[in-house]
Protein backbone atom coordinates (compact mmCIF):
# COMPACT_ATOMS: atom_id res chain seq x y z
CA UNK A 1 0.00 0.00 0.00
CA UNK A 2 1.41 3.26 -0.85
CA UNK A 3 1.67 6.29 1.49
CA UNK A 4 4.66 7.58 3.82
CA UNK A 5 4.96 8.30 7.79
CA UNK A 6 5.98 11.82 8.56
CA UNK A 7 6.26 12.96 11.70
CA UNK A 8 3.06 14.58 13.28
CA UNK A 9 5.19 18.13 14.18
CA UNK A 10 5.74 18.29 10.52
CA UNK A 11 2.38 18.42 9.34
CA UNK A 12 0.19 21.69 8.25
CA UNK A 13 -1.41 23.12 10.96
CA UNK A 14 -5.19 21.85 10.18
CA UNK A 15 -3.86 17.92 10.31
CA UNK A 16 -1.64 18.71 13.40
CA UNK A 17 -5.02 20.08 15.31
CA UNK A 18 -6.96 16.87 13.92
CA UNK A 19 -4.24 15.19 15.71
CA UNK A 20 -4.29 16.76 18.76
CA UNK A 21 -7.95 16.06 19.08
CA UNK A 22 -7.78 13.00 18.10
CA UNK A 23 -5.28 12.67 21.03
CA UNK A 24 -7.17 14.27 23.63
CA UNK A 25 -10.09 12.15 22.77
CA UNK A 26 -8.41 8.47 23.02
CA UNK A 27 -7.05 9.50 26.37
CA UNK A 28 -10.23 11.65 27.29
CA UNK A 29 -10.03 9.48 30.90
CA UNK A 30 -6.09 10.89 31.64
CA UNK A 31 -7.23 14.34 29.98
CA UNK A 32 -9.99 14.90 31.55
CA UNK A 33 -8.47 15.20 34.90
CA UNK A 34 -6.85 18.67 33.72
CA UNK A 35 -10.60 20.55 33.55
CA UNK A 36 -9.18 22.56 30.60
CA UNK A 37 -11.56 23.48 27.87
CA UNK A 38 -11.33 20.84 24.82
CA UNK A 39 -9.65 23.64 22.44
CA UNK A 40 -6.80 24.96 25.40
CA UNK A 41 -6.14 21.32 25.83
CA UNK A 42 -5.48 20.57 22.41
CA UNK A 43 -3.46 24.00 21.64
CA UNK A 44 -1.16 22.32 24.89
CA UNK A 45 -1.29 18.56 23.21
CA UNK A 46 -0.67 20.65 19.62
CA UNK A 47 2.59 22.19 21.53
CA UNK A 48 3.74 18.72 22.72
CA UNK A 49 4.14 17.41 18.90
CA UNK A 50 6.93 20.03 18.32
CA UNK A 51 8.79 19.76 21.69
CA UNK A 52 10.65 16.49 21.54
CA UNK A 53 11.31 16.21 25.57
CA UNK A 54 7.22 15.43 25.65
CA UNK A 55 5.64 11.96 25.29
CA UNK A 56 4.68 13.51 21.84
CA UNK A 57 7.73 14.75 20.40
CA UNK A 58 8.37 11.65 18.19
CA UNK A 59 4.23 11.04 17.19
CA UNK A 60 4.42 9.98 13.61
CA UNK A 61 1.28 10.34 10.85
CA UNK A 62 0.29 7.52 8.16
CA UNK A 63 -0.42 9.35 5.10
CA UNK A 64 -2.29 8.04 2.34
CA UNK A 65 -0.94 7.82 -1.32
CA UNK A 66 -3.29 11.60 -1.67
CA UNK A 67 -1.92 13.15 1.82
CA UNK A 68 -4.47 12.38 4.05
CA UNK A 69 -4.06 11.66 7.33
CA UNK A 70 -5.37 7.82 8.11
CA UNK A 71 -3.84 7.86 11.41
CA UNK A 72 -0.92 8.66 14.02
CA UNK A 73 1.03 7.01 16.84
CA UNK A 74 3.49 8.54 19.47
CA UNK A 75 6.48 6.28 21.09
CA UNK A 76 9.58 6.27 23.06
CA UNK A 77 11.92 3.91 24.35
CA UNK A 78 10.22 2.81 27.94
CA UNK A 79 13.78 4.08 29.23
CA UNK A 80 12.73 7.49 28.43
CA UNK A 81 9.04 7.19 29.73
CA UNK A 82 9.59 8.46 33.14
CA UNK A 83 11.36 12.05 32.26
CA UNK A 84 9.07 12.44 28.88
CA UNK A 85 5.90 12.07 31.10
CA UNK A 86 7.28 14.16 34.04
CA UNK A 87 7.74 16.79 30.80
CA UNK A 88 4.30 16.51 29.29
CA UNK A 89 2.74 16.29 32.83
CA UNK A 90 4.16 19.46 33.73
CA UNK A 91 3.03 21.14 30.53
CA UNK A 92 -0.33 20.50 31.32
CA UNK A 93 -0.30 20.67 35.22
CA UNK A 94 0.83 24.67 34.06
CA UNK A 95 -2.51 25.07 32.55
CA UNK A 96 -4.82 23.37 35.10
CA UNK A 97 -7.16 25.44 37.47
CA UNK A 98 -7.21 22.37 39.73
CA UNK A 99 -5.42 22.31 42.76
CA UNK A 100 -6.34 18.90 43.77
CA UNK A 101 -4.61 17.67 40.25
CA UNK A 102 -1.69 15.85 41.39
CA UNK A 103 -3.52 13.84 43.57
CA UNK A 104 -5.36 13.03 40.58
CA UNK A 105 -2.93 12.14 38.53
CA UNK A 106 -1.35 9.67 41.23
CA UNK A 107 -4.97 7.93 41.47
CA UNK A 108 -4.82 7.63 37.33
CA UNK A 109 -1.36 6.24 37.38
CA UNK A 110 -2.31 3.62 40.13
CA UNK A 111 -4.23 2.00 37.86
CA UNK A 112 -1.32 1.10 35.51
CA UNK A 113 0.49 -1.92 35.77
CA UNK A 114 4.54 -1.14 35.73
CA UNK A 115 6.20 -1.95 32.53
CA UNK A 116 9.78 -3.81 33.32
CA UNK A 117 10.95 -3.99 29.41
CA UNK A 118 13.60 -1.18 29.98
CA UNK A 119 14.53 -2.00 26.28
CA UNK A 120 11.30 -1.73 24.78
CA UNK A 121 9.33 0.82 22.71
CA UNK A 122 6.21 2.00 24.21
CA UNK A 123 3.70 2.77 22.59
CA UNK A 124 2.02 5.52 24.31
CA UNK A 125 -0.72 6.60 22.06
CA UNK A 126 -2.42 5.12 18.95
CA UNK A 127 -5.29 6.66 16.60
CA UNK A 128 -6.45 5.42 13.12
CA UNK A 129 -9.93 4.17 12.31
CA UNK A 130 -9.07 0.79 10.27
CA UNK A 131 -5.15 1.70 9.81
CA UNK A 132 -4.37 0.44 13.05
CA UNK A 133 -2.32 -2.86 11.16
CA UNK A 134 -0.76 -0.09 9.28
CA UNK A 135 0.73 1.85 11.95
CA UNK A 136 1.56 -0.76 13.99
CA UNK A 137 4.11 -1.87 11.18
CA UNK A 138 5.74 1.39 11.17
CA UNK A 139 5.91 0.96 15.09
CA UNK A 140 7.50 -2.35 14.48
CA UNK A 141 9.79 -0.91 12.40
CA UNK A 142 10.96 2.21 14.39
CA UNK A 143 11.52 -0.22 17.74
CA UNK A 144 14.01 -2.21 14.92
CA UNK A 145 15.68 0.69 13.84
CA UNK A 146 16.56 1.24 17.56
CA UNK A 147 17.27 -2.14 18.44
CA UNK A 148 14.27 -2.33 20.77
CA UNK A 149 13.78 -6.11 22.05
CA UNK A 150 9.59 -5.36 22.22
CA UNK A 151 6.68 -3.04 22.00
CA UNK A 152 4.66 -2.29 25.29
CA UNK A 153 1.77 -0.43 26.15
CA UNK A 154 -1.41 -0.26 28.03
CA UNK A 155 -4.43 0.01 27.10
CA UNK A 156 -7.63 0.38 29.45
CA UNK A 157 -9.27 -3.04 30.73
CA UNK A 158 -12.58 -1.91 29.59
CA UNK A 159 -11.62 -1.64 25.78
CA UNK A 160 -12.39 -5.05 24.50
CA UNK A 161 -11.86 -4.01 20.64
CA UNK A 162 -8.51 -3.07 21.88
CA UNK A 163 -7.34 -5.71 23.33
CA UNK A 164 -8.62 -8.26 21.00
CA UNK A 165 -6.90 -6.00 18.16
CA UNK A 166 -3.57 -6.28 19.92
CA UNK A 167 -4.20 -9.76 20.68
CA UNK A 168 -4.42 -10.54 17.11
CA UNK A 169 -1.46 -8.71 15.96
CA UNK A 170 0.61 -10.64 18.12
CA UNK A 171 1.10 -9.01 21.33
CA UNK A 172 0.64 -10.99 24.50
CA UNK A 173 -1.02 -9.87 27.70
CA UNK A 174 1.28 -9.71 30.15
CA UNK A 175 0.00 -7.65 33.94
CA UNK A 176 -3.61 -6.15 34.66
CA UNK A 177 -3.45 -3.24 37.01
CA UNK A 178 -6.87 -1.50 38.36
CA UNK A 179 -7.65 0.39 35.50
CA UNK A 180 -5.63 -1.03 32.57
CA UNK A 181 -3.51 -3.83 31.43
CA UNK A 182 -0.64 -4.10 29.60
CA UNK A 183 0.82 -6.00 26.25
CA UNK A 184 3.80 -6.86 24.76
CA UNK A 185 4.91 -8.25 21.47
CA UNK A 186 8.42 -9.88 21.13
CA UNK A 187 10.06 -8.71 18.25
CA UNK B 1 17.89 43.45 41.41
CA UNK B 2 18.79 39.64 40.60
CA UNK B 3 18.88 37.29 42.96
CA UNK B 4 22.00 35.66 44.32
CA UNK B 5 22.11 31.74 44.71
CA UNK B 6 21.41 31.94 48.28
CA UNK B 7 18.55 34.12 47.80
CA UNK B 8 17.38 31.40 45.23
CA UNK B 9 18.38 28.60 48.17
CA UNK B 10 16.29 30.25 51.02
CA UNK B 11 13.34 30.70 48.56
CA UNK B 12 13.39 27.18 47.15
CA UNK B 13 13.57 26.04 50.73
CA UNK B 14 9.96 27.34 51.53
CA UNK B 15 9.18 26.17 48.30
CA UNK B 16 10.36 22.54 49.46
CA UNK B 17 8.48 22.64 52.57
CA UNK B 18 5.47 23.72 51.45
CA UNK B 19 5.76 20.92 48.76
CA UNK B 20 6.68 18.07 51.26
CA UNK B 21 4.33 19.06 54.03
CA UNK B 22 7.74 19.31 56.48
CA UNK B 23 8.45 22.71 57.63
CA UNK B 24 11.74 21.53 59.02
CA UNK B 25 13.19 20.54 56.18
CA UNK B 26 16.42 21.81 55.00
CA UNK B 27 18.11 21.70 51.72
CA UNK B 28 21.78 20.87 50.76
CA UNK B 29 23.65 20.72 47.50
CA UNK B 30 23.92 17.31 47.74
CA UNK B 31 20.39 16.25 48.44
CA UNK B 32 18.48 14.01 45.71
CA UNK B 33 14.82 12.49 45.46
CA UNK B 34 16.15 9.66 47.23
CA UNK B 35 16.64 11.57 50.37
CA UNK B 36 13.20 13.07 50.55
CA UNK B 37 10.59 10.84 51.73
CA UNK B 38 7.62 11.29 49.15
CA UNK B 39 9.64 12.92 46.09
CA UNK B 40 8.47 10.80 43.35
CA UNK B 41 8.04 11.19 39.27
CA UNK B 42 4.19 13.03 40.81
CA UNK B 43 5.93 15.11 43.26
CA UNK B 44 8.89 16.27 41.12
CA UNK B 45 6.04 17.82 38.66
CA UNK B 46 4.46 19.44 41.50
CA UNK B 47 8.00 20.71 42.49
CA UNK B 48 8.86 21.57 39.12
CA UNK B 49 5.23 23.42 38.83
CA UNK B 50 5.61 25.29 42.17
CA UNK B 51 8.75 26.49 41.62
CA UNK B 52 8.06 28.47 38.36
CA UNK B 53 5.04 29.76 39.99
CA UNK B 54 7.30 30.81 42.82
CA UNK B 55 9.79 32.70 40.64
CA UNK B 56 8.05 33.49 37.85
CA UNK B 57 9.88 31.45 35.40
CA UNK B 58 9.54 28.47 33.06
CA UNK B 59 11.90 25.37 32.64
CA UNK B 60 12.48 24.00 29.50
CA UNK B 61 10.95 20.34 29.14
CA UNK B 62 13.90 19.00 28.30
CA UNK B 63 15.16 19.94 31.47
CA UNK B 64 12.63 19.05 34.14
CA UNK B 65 13.72 15.29 34.50
CA UNK B 66 17.39 16.04 34.37
CA UNK B 67 17.57 18.12 37.53
CA UNK B 68 18.75 15.61 39.90
CA UNK B 69 20.03 16.88 42.81
CA UNK B 70 19.15 19.78 45.12
CA UNK B 71 22.29 21.61 44.29
CA UNK B 72 21.44 21.30 40.42
CA UNK B 73 18.17 22.49 40.96
CA UNK B 74 19.48 25.87 42.58
CA UNK B 75 21.43 26.37 40.01
CA UNK B 76 18.92 25.91 37.31
CA UNK B 77 16.43 28.25 38.81
CA UNK B 78 19.31 30.58 39.65
CA UNK B 79 20.11 31.14 35.96
CA UNK B 80 16.12 31.07 34.51
CA UNK B 81 15.87 34.15 37.16
CA UNK B 82 19.20 35.40 36.29
CA UNK B 83 18.01 35.24 32.39
CA UNK B 84 14.40 36.64 33.58
CA UNK B 85 16.30 39.84 34.25
CA UNK B 86 15.74 42.10 37.43
CA UNK B 87 12.45 43.45 36.94
CA UNK B 88 10.13 40.60 37.60
CA UNK B 89 11.69 38.72 40.81
CA UNK B 90 9.88 35.81 41.93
Amino acid sequence: MSGRFVFVRDLDPAAQRACAQRTREVLSPFYDLFDLPPHRLEEALGAQFADDASELGQARARLDDRGELLGFYATYPLAEAGARQQASLVALARLTPRTDIFARVRLYRAGLPPLEDRDALYLARIHGIGAGSLLLAGVEADAGAIGASAVALHVHRDNLRARAFYAREGFVETDAGLAFTSFRKVL
Amino acid sequence: MIPTRKDVEARLTEVFREVFFDPALTLTDGMTAADVPGWDSIRNVELVVTIEGAFGIRFPLHEVAKLECVGQLIDAVTAHVAAKGPSSGG
